[in-house]
């Protein structure tokens, strides 16, 4: 039995079958009729009239009728079954006086066993249940034919003067063995779950006859056994159904066999009665044996499903904690995109994608983790919102997307089909997301490999999925907007680099982080100061959005006025420091400042915790690292400050750490190829290299933190300034 | 998830936080969170660095806010073991001043050109 299935028997409890399509009356009747007559005249025929003492197969018709049939049927079928028996024992030359008797008996049976055990399973009987199981032994194997002997009894002390005890025995015995085989193989063959086994059952029976013949062929030699390993060995391996039918085929071949005079029991010196009893005694042991192993493998099977249900739910459980974690640490569409397929997909699926909403709403952006966690591979799709495909339906219809089968999809999405095929996807579901009001924000799909796999839990998870990524979707379309609105006040409270100032070329360029980041407050400031020199500064605030851009804004001009009347670099960053405690979130800020003298060519320069400016002359770039001190704010005296003779057309670059600070790598590293990226470059003109080297550290990317980029190249005193102009500052593009 | 793994061993007074992986952005709370309950049990902080092979500015100024936090307490925070990047992300702030264990701290001064990256 495969754990595909919870076994045969299933473990739905569907109405009684009798309320699901009921089959015509004339057909159920006339199948009793005729089962019944058979089974009958077989008992007459097959397994010897003259003792009572028969296998009585008709006593499991009747039941199986009753059972499978609504109440209102029960009399006709109690009528048809009355009937068929009267008119078989007449036809077997019963006396018509004592016939009714055993008619009354033969209805009193059936109608008190299903009457008792609709009473304790009113639903399906599922025989691989211990509960049903019990049940229809107490009440149809035991209960319903002890009514039906004590009745049959009666009349035949009556009509034929035997004594009541043996004929009870006898008459319960055959009835018994009669429902327990037939009953069962019915009750098994209409109520169990599962595909049908027509074929295999067909076998099996073939096979028990067939090991019941050769065990009861020999007089001599004692092989009756046979059957048992076969019977067993089906109720191992095969469904119910298969195992209760082959348990028929024996118990009749058996019988058969034996009133042909064949096996041990028919070789037996005693009564008919002490024979057939015995025989089916044997008989009901074995199937009993037989179907006690089924249950337990049922069981089994049972739990190992429970236990793989249970792991799957424990799965998913976990892959949702650790995608709500990551959900709360995501800001941005981009990472919460990337969060659901890292984390929330690879366990409920074969291939799965999430998809968002672009802002202009017009097309979907699409990341993809094919295959597990480990070897997920993400990227970035963009597909127009009018496109068919599994996502923008989702998105469109606002419903999920389901397909089950190859087929299917290659119906709804012929353009994908060879995709699909080629990954072997063989059912999908879409589902969208949507904020509470409906709006969509994306779509989540899971595909698998399997046809049909998608079921109620995998819609139920990918709608959780989708759940939570709503929320935090939302949430990142707010911030992403606040962050917007921070970044265009940091951009325009930096400041115009004002023109005039003679002795220098300069631009700068400010770039916001992508948005996934923390953003500073950036800066950098050009400025004279007195004594015809130039001063200039590079900053960077601790903290986020506004906050860190009102101290930016406030630590900028204070270091403005300092630099008016302190004398050199260091004595500017002491004073700023001691100002800086008045000015909230400017702990830990970090500040280049340097000024230059066009007249000698002399640069001063001072660095509270901030990198070192890099200078590129002809013979390539340096970083100066004079002049260093602690940060802003954490109680540093008598700062330290370097200097140094500008060669005519030398470039400085000043920077903050978004330039150089790359994830995984060593600030060191990073800074060593920034120079010589500044020193191959060959540009010093200042617009160029900041181009340049902007383009060298982002690449294609958005950078990971904010970043401000300064260069100025000295171009000495005789020279014309042509510094550039707010409006030119080079934009983001 | 963050992809730094911190352990805290609190021996008396002293506290000993092992900090193994990544300290960027993502690390960053993690590393504020360990530090501060450290504080809370212990006078002396030691934050070892030795595993650590990326520290980003967020997570050196978590540093530096536990150490001025632990000194308005007359406590101390400081780190050991700094190597590779790390170290040279503690020297080029400076801050390696301020976190060197007490001992060195007078010898370790502000850092002079002490690594020219540039080679």
């Amino acid at each position: 039995m495969s754990l595909s299935e919870p076994a045969n028997g299933g473990l739905r409890s569907d109405s009684p079958s009798g309320s699901e399509r009921p089959r015509p009356l004339w057909l159920i009747l006339a199948l009793v009729v005729v089962t019944y007559g058979t089974g009958a005249s077989l008992a007459f025929l097959g397994f010897g009239a003259q003792s009572i003492v028969v296998l009585f197969l008709p006593a499991g018709v009747t039941l199986s009728a009753l059972l499978l049939s609504p109440r209102r049927r029960w009399p006709w079928i109690l009528l048809a079954a009355a009937a068929t028996e009267v008119a078989v024992d007449l036809s077997h030359g019963l006396s018509p006086r004592w016939v009714w008797g055993f008619a009354l008996a033969n209805t009193a049976e059936p109608l008190v066993g299903a009457l008792l055990l609709r009473r304790y399973v009113p639903a399906k009987v599922n025989l691989l249940r211990r509960r049903d199981l019990l049940a229809f032994l107490v009440c149809c194997v035991g209960a319903g034919p002890v009514v039906g002997g004590l009745i049959g009894a009666t009349t035949l002390a009556l009509s034929a003067g035997l004594p009541v005890p043996r004929s009870f025995l006898s008459f319960w015995a055959g009835d018994a063995a009669g429902v327990l085989t037939v009953g069962g193989c019915v009750l098994a063959w209409r109520h169990g779950a599962g595909r049908p086994v027509v074929a295999r059952a067909a076998l099996a029976a073939g096979l028990a006859a067939a090991a019941t013949v050769i065990g009861f062929w020999p007089p001599q030699v004692p092989l009756f056994y046979l059957p048992i390993p076969v019977l067993f060995w089906l109720a191992f391996s095969q469904p119910l159904t298969v195992a209760l039918t082959a348990g028929a085929a024996t118990t009749v071949t058996a019988n058969l066999m034996t009133s042909a005079g064949h096996g041990p029991w028919a070789a037996l010196n005693t009564s008919d009665q002490v024979i057939t009893l015995t025989l089916q005694v044997f008989l009901t042991t074995t199937i009993l044996g037989a179907w006690a192993l089924a249950v337990g493998v049922a069981e089994r099977d049972r739990a190992r499903w429970d236990t793989s249900v249970e792991r799957a739910a424990r799965l998913r459980l976990n892959a949702l904690q650790i995608l709500t974690a990551d959900l709360a640490q995501a800001a941005t569409s981009t990472s919460i995109a990337e969060a659901i397929v890292r984390e929330g997909v690879g366990l409920l699926a074969d291939y799965s994608s999430a998809s968002v909403v672009s802002p202009a709403e017009d097309e979907l952006a699409v990341w993809t983790a094919a295959g597990r966690r480990d070897d997920l591979a993400e990227r970035n799709r963009r597909i127009p919102l009018d496109a068919a495909t599994p996502h923008t339906d989702a998105v469109r219809t606002g419903r999920a997307v389901v397909h089950q089968t190859p087929a299917d999809l290659a119906a709804a999405y012929p353009r994908l089909a060879d995709g699909y095929r080629t990954l072997g996807v063989g059912s999908i579901v879409c589902v969208p997301i949507r904020t509470a009001d409906g709006a969509p924000l994306g779509a989540l799909a899971f595909g698998f490999q399997r046809e049909h796999g998608v079921d109620s839990d995998v819609i139920t998870f990918a709608e959780t999925l989708a759940n939570l990524s709503a929320q935090a979707l939302r949430r990142a379309q707010i911030y992403e907007r606040e962050l917007d609105a921070a970044h265009q006040l940091q951009q325009a409270l930096l400041p115009a680099l004002s023109g005039g100032l003679v002795g220098i070329r300069v631009s700068a360029d400010y770039r916001p982080a992508d948005v996934a980041h923390q953003v500073g407050g950036d800066w950098y400031d050009v400025f004279p100061v007195p004594g015809g020199r130039i001063g200039f500064a590079v900053g960077d605030v601790v903290g986020h959005s506004l906050a860190a851009a009102a101290a930016m804004a406030r630590l900028q001009s204070a270091l403005r006025v300092i630099a008016q009347t302190a004398p050199d670099p260091a004595r500017v960053l002491d004073e700023f420091d001691r100002a800086s405690v008045l000015i909230a979130d400017s702990r830990m800020a970090t500040v280049g400042f340097a000024d230059y003298d066009p007249a000698t060519g002399l640069l001063r320069y001072a660095c509270a915790g901030h990198l070192p400016p890099l200078l590129v002359t002809e013979g390539g770039a340096e970083y100066l690292w004079e002049g260093r001190s602690l940060p802003i704010g954490l109680g540093q005296r008598q700062r330290q400050q370097g200097e140094r003779l500008m060669p005519h057309g030398a470039a400085l670059v000043w920077y903050t750490d978004g330039l150089v600070e790359r994830h995984g790598q060593p600030v060191t590293e990073v800074m060593r190829r920034l120079a010589d990226a500044a020193g191959r470059c060959g540009e010093r003109e200042p617009e160029g290299l900041c181009r340049h080297l902007l383009r060298h550290g982002a690449g294609a990317q958005v950078l990971g933190d904010d970043t401000v980029i300064l260069c100025i190249q000295f171009t000495g005193a005789p020279y014309p300034t042509v510094a550039t102009a707010a409006g030119d500052l080079p934009a983001g593009d | 998830m963050s992809d730094l793994e911190v352990k805290t061993v609190v021996e008396a007074d002293r506290a000993v936080v092992t900090l193994d992986g990544t300290c960027d952005l993502r690390s960053h709370d993690v590393l504020a969170a360990a530090l501060r309950s450290a504080l809370d049990v212990a006078t002396v902080v030691v934050v070892d660095l030795a595993r650590v092979h990326f520290l980003d500015s967020s997570n050196l100024r978590a540093l530096v806010s536990a150490h001025l936090a632990a000194r308005q307490d007359a406590k101390n925070v400081h780190v050991i073991n700094a190597a590779g990047s790390v170290a040279a992300m503690l020297e080029i702030t400076g801050v390696i001043a301020l976190l060197a264990p007490p001992a060195e701290r007078s010898q370790v001064g502000i850092p002079r050109a002490a690594e020219n990256p540039d080679g």
